[in-house]
């Protein structure tokens, strides 16, 4: 006994049809009352800039007519490089720029304090002590003591937070906005 | 908007088209309360639009090049760029009696409907393109009827009670699909046929529906899930796990699909889903 579902029965392709032909009811439409700048502007993102209801009812339109589908992409091609880009996106570059400037000084001042505290440490040791194994130990406390002290510097708490700070700024998601 | 604000725009327009001298007040009364974001623009094309011929000149002379040499990257434009300058021309000269009349009585022409809202060049740009595709498509497309495509794929050589069955099963879903497609959300509608039909970029289809990209997954996703629980809800008791596997390899098909029409474009790769 077959006990499957009668849907079950139809083909993928079916189904696949079906949505196409969901995304195609109005192919052939008449095109004669668009307006150009409408359709410029959601090209270019700027959808938002057009009253609400004219959005909408020019979304819903492309959805259902492929040719207009072809329509956009094709302005899209033609105005790539005017294009809205997001508002954010110019001010997040100049955040970015300062954060890996911030990186950049955090490491090198990390890796200065660091050579700095060691070589410190190793005088100090070659000074006091003449045994070769304490040398070695007091080179080996050296390098975890460093660190410690490094998040009492002011100004490496500084960058630290800079860091942390322009990092959340630059990558966190943002909605797109027009230029 | 204080006349102070509207001079000092006007101003601005002036001086952005020396060659065309428009009065303040019809200025004025052209631009409304809200300032749109190409202010000379508007001034221009308010002033060709009250068939001022200087107007026309100067929208000529400085938007021609602009708007042929991007129709001409097209290869469907390329050999009548120049004729779909002038057709978009003579679009925009059109009489508009809606809008009104100027100062001799005449009705305005078309090109006064500008908003400001993009670039005038752009809004040339996307007549010249709406006449392109749609003389194309006049030519070689006709409108598609919906239900009958889901059934002409339908198995073949068996018992004729089970085929009409089956067809009578495709309709039903095929009529289930477009209208719960009808019943989304107009961003939701839009996302699925750019995405799948036209093989847009999420991004790009996105930024369209005014969306980041990561609001644009998660709204495609929506969309899916709304669009199939609509269709599941019009074909009660017949949506078993299997049904809802070929769903989504319905999807991967639609996409299939469009990939194998436009092989060798690479945006599809990310547009995929």
């Amino acid at each position: 006994m077959n006990t499957a579902a009668p849907l079950d029965q139809l083909g993928n392709e079916q189904l696949a049809e079906a949505l196409q032909a969901a995304m195609k009811e109005h192919a052939g439409s008449d095109w004669s009352e668009l307006n150009p700048e409408s359709i410029a502007a959601l090209a270019q993102g700027r959808g938002d800039e057009l009253p609400a209801q004219e959005r909408t009812d020019l979304l819903r339109r492309i959805a259902s007519d492929p040719d207009l589908g072809i329509l956009i992409r094709e302005l899209q091609e033609d105005l790539r490089d005017s294009l809205a880009r997001p508002r954010f996106m110019s001010t997040r570059s100049i955040i970015r720029t300062a954060w890996a400037a911030c990186l950049i000084g955090l490491l090198t001042l990390t890796s200065i304090r660091l050579t700095r505290g060691t070589d410190t440490r190793s005088i100090e040791v070659l000074d006091a002590e003449s045994g070769g194994p304490e040398f070695l130990n007091d080179l080996g406390n050296a390098g975890t003591q460093v660190p410690s002290a490094l998040f009492y510097d002011p100004i490496f708490v500084g960058l630290f937070l800079l860091v942390v700070i322009l990092g959340a700024c630059s990558f966190w998601p943002q909605r797109s906005s027009r230029t | 908007m204080v006349a102070d604000q509207v001079r000092q725009l006007w101003d601005v327009a002036q001086a952005a088209w020396p060659g065309v001298s428009w009065p303040l007040e019809m200025f004025q009364s052209h631009l409304g309360r809200d300032v749109p974001s190409h202010v000379e623009d508007l001034y221009v094309a308010g002033a060709a639009g009250h068939r001022m011929s200087e107007a026309w000149a100067a929208i000529d002379e400085a938007y021609r090049i602009m708007v042929i040499r991007r129709l001409q990257r097209s290869a469907r434009a390329d050999l009548e760029a120049e004729d779909l300058w002038s057709e978009s021309l003579a679009r925009m000269m059109r009489d508009d009696p809606e809008s009104g009349t100027n100062e001799s009585g005449e009705p305005l022409m078309h090109i006064v409907r500008y908003r400001g809202i993009t670039r005038l060049p752009w809004h040339f740009l996307a007549a010249a393109r709406t006449i392109a595709i749609d003389r194309h498509r006049r030519q070689s497309r006709r409108p598609q009827e919906v239900a009958s495509e889901a059934v002409l794929e339908l198995a073949k050589g068996d018992d004729p009670a089970v085929i009409a069955g089956q067809h009578e099963l495709a309709d039903t879903l095929a009529n289930a699909v477009v209208q719960a497609f009808r019943g989304l959300k107009a961003e939701h509608q839009f996302l699925l046929a750019a995405i799948y039909r036209d093989g847009n970029a999420k991004a790009d289809a996105g930024r369209i529906a005014g969306l980041s990209p990561w609001q644009t997954s998660r709204e495609l996703r929506k969309a899916e899930d709304q669009l199939r629980l609509q269709v599941q809800h019009a074909i009660p008791g017949q949506w078993s796990p299997e049904t809802k596997a070929a769903w989504d390899e319905g999807w991967r098909h639609c996409w299939k699909q469009l990939a194998h029409l436009h092989s060798g474009d690479d945006s599809l790769s990310e547009g995929a889903a």
